[in-house]
Parts: C-alpha cells; structure tokens; sequence
C-alpha cells in the first residue's frame, strides 16, 4: 500500500507541533505501508520561505517531495485579514482569501495530487487550517484522511472548515475533545474517525539527579517544558506562582526549558534554561516534582505524554478542554481555572508525596494503555483497513 | 523534604482533603477543592461579623462610693456643703502663700534667662541643623545613585543572562540539527559503502 503524509513543512529541523506528528507518524508507519511526504520547502511557518530545494529529498529514510511556496506570508496583512473576518459578517471568499494568506501557497502540490491520484491508495493530510489540506481534501476526497490537530481556535468556525471536515473519508482525532468539537462544528458524525494521538521517544538513559547536579539546582522544582509564549499561558504562569511564593513562603521554584520570546521575571526561583535535548527533557522532568502545563490552546500536549511517561503528575489549564479531558481520563494530573484553584492544587501536589506518586503512576498507565508505537500504528492500520472494506 | 513539611501545614490549617489513594479521582479531588475555596470568603464574612459587635463588660462599676456605715458619712456631707462657699478662703489661710509666690517667681526668672540663652544660640543650632541635615541629605543622594546603578547592572546583567541562555538554546538547536544530519550522511556514507563493495564484487566476477 502506497500512502503520502501531506504536511505544511517537513524536516529534522522539526522540534514540535503537528509536523513533528506528522514526521513520527510517517516514520513509524513506513513498516507497514510504502510511505512517501509531500510537503513544501519551507522551513518556518511565519514567512512560509522557501528554503530547501525543490523537488525529492530523503529524511530519515523516507522519500519527501517538496514544492515551492509561490507567495510568503505577510505577517501584518495576514493578521488584518483574519481580524476582519472573525469580527464581521463575510462571504466564502473572504475565508477562502484569508486561507491564501495564511498559506503556504502550494499550487504545486495540489497539481501533483490532482496528476497522480492513482498512484496512491491514500493521501493522509495533517492540520486542517492549511492551504494543503483545504485544497488537496477537496481534490482527492475520495482517498483522504485528514488529522485535524485542531485547537479550540476562532478560526475552526469558519465556514469553508464546516464543509472540509465533511469530504474526508477518514478522521485521526488527537483527544475526545477535539472529536466533540469538530462533531458540534461540523455536524460529520458520518465520518468514520478515531482518536489516535502521537507517541513519544522516551530516551533510554535519563536521571533527575544527574540534572540537578549539572545545572546546580538544589531543592524541589515544579518544571514547564515548551514554546515560553504568551499563548501557551506563561505570563499566567509567571503571575500566579511569583503570587503562590509570596503568600505561601515556599522555597519550590519553577524551571523552564524551551526556547522564549518572552522575558522571563528576574527571580532566583524562576530558573531558565532554555532548548535541552531530550535526555535533558526527560532529566528535567525525572528531576520535577511536577510538571505544570499553562497552555490555553493545545491538540493533545505531547509534553504532558511525556511527563506521564516519566511518571510525572500534571497540573494543568483547566481552560484548555483537552487538557482538563486528558487529567480527569488519566487520573493523573489536577487542574485550575484561576488563582485560587491553582494555589490550593499546587499546594496539595507539594505536600502529599503519595497522591504524586500514585498520580504518577496513573500516568504512566494511562501512557502505556493509549500512546506506545504499538497501538497508535494499530489504530492507523484499523482505519485503513476498515476504509478498504467500505470500497 | 522541607517544602512537604510547610505545605502540610498549611493543609492541615484548613480543612484536609479526602483521597482514596488506590482509586484516585481528580474530578472528586477538584470538587472538594472548589468547594473549600467557595467556603474561604465566607469564613472570613462571618469573622468579620463578630469583630463587628464590642465585647460587653464583664462587671458593673459604680459611679458613686459606698456609703460608710452609721451616720458618720452624712454629717460630712452636710458640713462640706456649709462650708463651700468658704473652701478657697481657708486654703489661702491654709498654704503658706508667700514663700509659693518666691518660688514661682524663682521659676519663671530661670526659665527667662534660658529663653534668652536659647534666644541668642538659636541661630547657631540653626546652622547646626542645616548642616547635619545636608550632609543627610548628600549621603542619602549618594546612596540612592549606589542603588539606581546597581539596579542597573541587576537589570543588564539578568537580560545578558536572558539573551545568553536564547543564543545557547539556539546553538543547541542548531548543534541537534547538525547532529541528525551528521547521522544521516553517516548512513549514506555507510549505504555507499556496501553498494561500492557490492559493485566491485560484480566487476570482478
């Protein structure tokens, strides 16, 4: 079976987000399936440039084709666009001009889909809100799985995305909330679908200990892995436990790894440690008490996998559904909606080891019941197979 | 652990909350977490509610003093009465009236010429004043500028910090994606190998 992951971007320069889902997916599947990625040669997803050359490459094994983008992305026009349209009554055609300057353009691609539909048995398109998926579902709907990765986003009311979640023959979900979402927006209960996910590389060798030596931190540390970004809730974070120090007179402090476009608050408490490799991450979080996620929007949050993984409980934004949803399933992690809350849950985390301990073990189960390589690559080979059956 | 410690207490200061730890439930959990936040402000109103109302006081005191037994009391009662109008007669003829008057006017002659001491030096400890409070004032300024710089290079030094933690995190980005493709040239490498081998084992046949 021949089958081409369709992504916004493609490379090992990838560190997250869905083109890093998409990268393992296609990695992990190309056991069962002959595996081909058709992508563009862009490298950032602000300007969409083009930076790798056109045509086939290889990445970790697997034959990629990359076409050019024909317009980058004007960042201020794009953002006046999608203002305009969120905040007044609009036609079709606006949708559809905000989804080409949102790009990547890639005519390209959706040429070479519409050339050579017959020389795949399927196309699996990820992230719904791209010019790649919104063209190439309508030009192939017949052989189209889509895996939305969609986020509660102001942008998936749109209308074009209504009748897009409708074409495909098959949907990946990322969580059950993200499912109930796109069934409420969409209507597509017709659709088959299923909730998959991503899994993770959990490194074979990491220690908490090693990473507290190495980095010199002494005493217990809560840890927040990921983009340090104002949409991820770090200000939030930052507000609430500078506040949660103050009132409580607790020595925990707060160890962040990611790379930033923020400041971070100058606070000997609040530790910085910028982009770690995995080991690293894993350290960190073996090192952790806990790991707190802020984020207001996530898909499924490979980190807090990865924390329940290592064993790790979570706290995390109760305002992200996902999030919320993937706590109250695992039985691993609390949640918080404001100060208070967050305060009061911190709080219960740091003093009962035991509830840690069996939140973490929770996790881990919860880990290895629905994300290990195994099971995700079976739930993709399910829904082909029950797609095959239908024709 | 020292933090464990703390945050029992401040646990076990309120309420404590319930967890079956063989069968956790985070949705009971949060439950009874936001229900002790809803009872928090209540708590507080109602404190504040009896610190509204003044303590009442634990015995009556009299305005008057006891009466003393027999008729001893009321006799002098009555001649106090009769002899009011009198009273500040008899303590003129009563105090010894001169030697009062000497002394007061010892006191007042004393502390005239302390006036007039005090008068005369005033400009002085004015100047004193004014000089001690200036150099206040200069060591106060000098401090405060101490301060301002080291407020400054607490500043300059936390972004230097800031910025090199992001140009590291970007190096070792750069360094992991210079890794993985060091690794797949490796490969290729290793690929070429066997098919060179594989080639020249063709020729040679």
């Amino acid at each position: 079976m021949k089958v081409a992951f369709v992504c916004q971007w493609y490379g090992i320069e990838i560190s997250g987000g869905a083109e890093l889902h998409c990268r393992w997916i296609a990695e992990h599947m190309k056991k069962h399936w002959q595996v081909e990625v058709l992508t563009s040669r862009a490298v950032d997803y602000i300007t969409w440039k083009n930076h790798y050359p056109e045509g086939e490459d290889t990445v970790n094994g697997i034959p990629v084709k990359r076409f050019s983008v024909t317009r980058t992305r004007n960042p201020i026009r794009f953002g006046r666009i999608q203002n305009y349209i969120l905040e007044n009554e609009h036609s079709e055609k606006d949708e559809l001009n905000w989804l080409d300057e949102e790009g990547p353009r890639l005519p390209a691609l959706v040429d070479y889909i519409k050339n050579h539909r017959d020389d795949y048995d399927y196309f699996i398109f990820f992230s719904y809100r791209y010019y790649h998926s919104y063209w190439g579902v309508h030009t192939v709907p017949q052989k189209s799985i889509l895996v939305p990765t969609a986020e509660k986003d102001p942008v998936i009311r749109l209308n074009i995305f209504k009748e897009l979640f409708r074409k495909p023959q098959a949907i990946i979900y990322n969580s059950e909330e993200e499912r109930k979402m796109i069934h409420a927006l969409s209507q597509n209960q017709g659709v088959l679908g299923d909730v998959v996910g991503v899994g993770t590389k959990i490194p074979e060798r990491y220690s908490g200990q090693e990473f507290r030596q190495e980095h010199a931190i002494d005493g217990d540390y809560i840890v927040y892995i990921g983009r340090i970004d104002e949409n991820k809730g770090c200000h939030e974070l930052f507000d609430f436990f500078l506040r949660f120090k103050q009132e409580t007179g607790s020595d925990i402090k707060l160890v962040l790894v990611g790379s930033t476009i923020l400041k971070i608050p100058s606070h000997p408490d609040v530790v910085f440690l910028g982009f770690l490799s995995d080991e690293e991450k894993f350290s960190a979080l073996d090192g952790a008490l806990i790991l707190v996620m802020p984020s207001f929007y996530e898909s499924l949050s490979m980190v807090t996998l990865e924390a329940w993984a290592a064993e790790k409980p979570v706290l995390a934004n109760a305002r992200c559904d996902v999030l919320k949803g993937q706590c109250l399933r695992s039985q691993a992690g609390l949640y918080y909606e404001n100060y208070d809350e967050f305060k009061e849950s911190l709080e219960l985390l740091l003093s009962d080891q035991q509830l840690r301990s069996e939140m973490g073990k929770n996790g881990r189960a919860y880990f290895l019941g629905n994300y290990t390589w195994d099971i995700l690559e079976q739930k993709y080979l399910r829904i082909v197979e029950q797609l095959e059956k239908k024709i | 652990m020292m933090n464990d410690k703390k945050s029992q207490k401040s646990v076990s200061k309120q309420e404590k909350i319930r967890i079956d730890y063989e069968n956790i439930d985070v949705a009971d959990i949060m439950d009874q977490i936001k229900s002790r936040i809803a009872r928090k402000p209540k708590k507080a109103a109602e404190k504040n509610r009896i610190d509204e109302f003044p303590t009442a006081p634990s015995a009556h005191i009299p305005d008057e003093p006891p009466e003393l037994p027999g008729g001893r009391g009321k006799a002098r009662r009555l001649l106090s009465k009769i002899m009011k109008p009198f009273s500040p007669l008899i303590k003129l003829l009563i105090l010894p009236v001169y030697d009062e008057y000497r002394e007061t006017v010892l006191i007042l002659d004393r502390a005239n010429k302390r006036m007039d001491y005090l008068s005369s030096h005033m400009n002085d400890i004015d100047r004193r004043h004014n000089m001690i409070a200036d150099e206040i004032k200069e060591k106060l300024n000098k401090l405060g500028k101490d301060m301002d710089k080291r407020n400054e290079y607490t500043k300059l030094l936390h972004s230097l910090s800031h910025n090199i933690v992001v140009e590291l995190s970007k190096l070792k980005i750069e360094h992991e994606n210079l890794k993985l493709k060091t690794r797949i040239l490796e490969k290729d490498f290793e690929y070429l190998g066997k098919r060179e081998k594989a080639l020249e084992k063709q020729i040679v046949r």
